[in-house]
């Protein structure tokens, strides 16, 4: 027993493995993959809508049957100003400027993500 | 038992857990952080699994979540919650019959393996692996989350048995 939880050993294992599961998993993400983001690649239900440089101030704004969203792109990061989801969770997020962060609307299917400099030599895209 | 007890028991319980989901709705505890919360109307559902053969308490689940998600919530709710209720419902069910574990470690891993379930059905839903980011956040907060409520429902199971025994 322990705390008196009612928690036996192997539960307590079970935990500790849970908990040193997510800790490594989120060391690994922040290790790696962290690279200098260079474009965002912004996707409805799975289609790609655009990729937008960084580098460039803009303003994407989305509209489709699932809503609207407008996206800001300034001084090298990216975040979501307006949604008409109905639990505005994008709103909320930390603007994101390393490859591999990414904003998500659940309710609109959208997805922002930020790309590294292989992103743009594969995708043969040079703006 | 008699199917008639039974029957009595799935709908109690199934009241009782619509109740939590409400309270839940009404307080959200984890604020900030989308998917996160305590999961109350599972200590339901693991208690269940100890008195209630498998099949009523996989009815249980199965009510609350359609009721729940069509009272306050919307077709997209009943999607997440039911893949993560059903993957949650078997992962507690086959760690019950593993020697060990109490009710906490099943509720543990019901917790975790509700998050799981979800995030599944959003990587689907958005059509990209961007949200596996929040793996780890989920499964540290489903681990936490079903020890409180394991740690719950083993004090209920105390208070249960008192019932059973009519005291």
């Amino acid at each position: 027993m322990v705390l008196g939880l009612g928690m036996k050993k192997r539960d307590t294992y079970l935990l500790v493995f849970f908990l040193i599961t997510a800790a490594a998993m989120a060391l690994f993400m922040n290790v790696f993959g962290k690279d200098a983001g260079e474009c965002v690649v912004v996707t409805v239900d799975g289609e790609e809508f655009g990729v937008y440089r960084l580098s460039q101030d803009s303003v994407i704004e989305v509209e489709n049957a699932f809503g609207s969203n407008r996206i800001v792109i300034k001084n090298g990061s990216a975040y979501m100003e307006a949604a008409d989801c109905p639990d505005k969770y994008c709103m909320t997020y930390q603007p994101v400027t390393k490859a591999n962060e990414s904003i998500i609307c659940l309710p609109h299917r959208l997805v922002i993500q930020v790309e590294g400099k292989n992103y743009m030599e594969t995708d043969g895209i040079a703006r | 038992m008699t199917n008639a007890k039974k029957t009595a028991y799935c709908a109690m319980l199934t009241a009782l857990s619509m109740i939590f989901s409400y309270i839940e709705a009404l307080i959200p505890l984890f604020v900030g952080i989308p998917g996160v919360k305590l999961g109350l109307s599972n200590l339901v559902v693991v208690s269940g699994l100890y008195f209630l053969p498998a099949g009523w308490v996989f009815l249980v689940l199965v009510l609350k979540v359609t009721l729940v998600s069509f009272l306050f919530g919307n077709l997209s709710m009943l999607v997440y919650s039911m893949a993560g209720g059903v993957l949650s419902f078997l992962a507690m069910l086959m760690l019950k019959r593993i020697k060990g574990f109490s009710v906490v470690g099943v509720s543990m891993a019901g917790g975790v393996s509700h998050n799981i379930g979800q995030l599944a059905v959003a990587v689907l839903a958005v059509g990209s692996v961007a949200p596996l980011s929040y793996l780890p956040v989920l499964i540290a907060a489903g681990a936490v989350s079903g020890t409180a409520i394991g740690a719950a429902a083993y004090r209920v199971r105390g208070l249960l048995g008192r019932m059973e025994n009519g005291g």
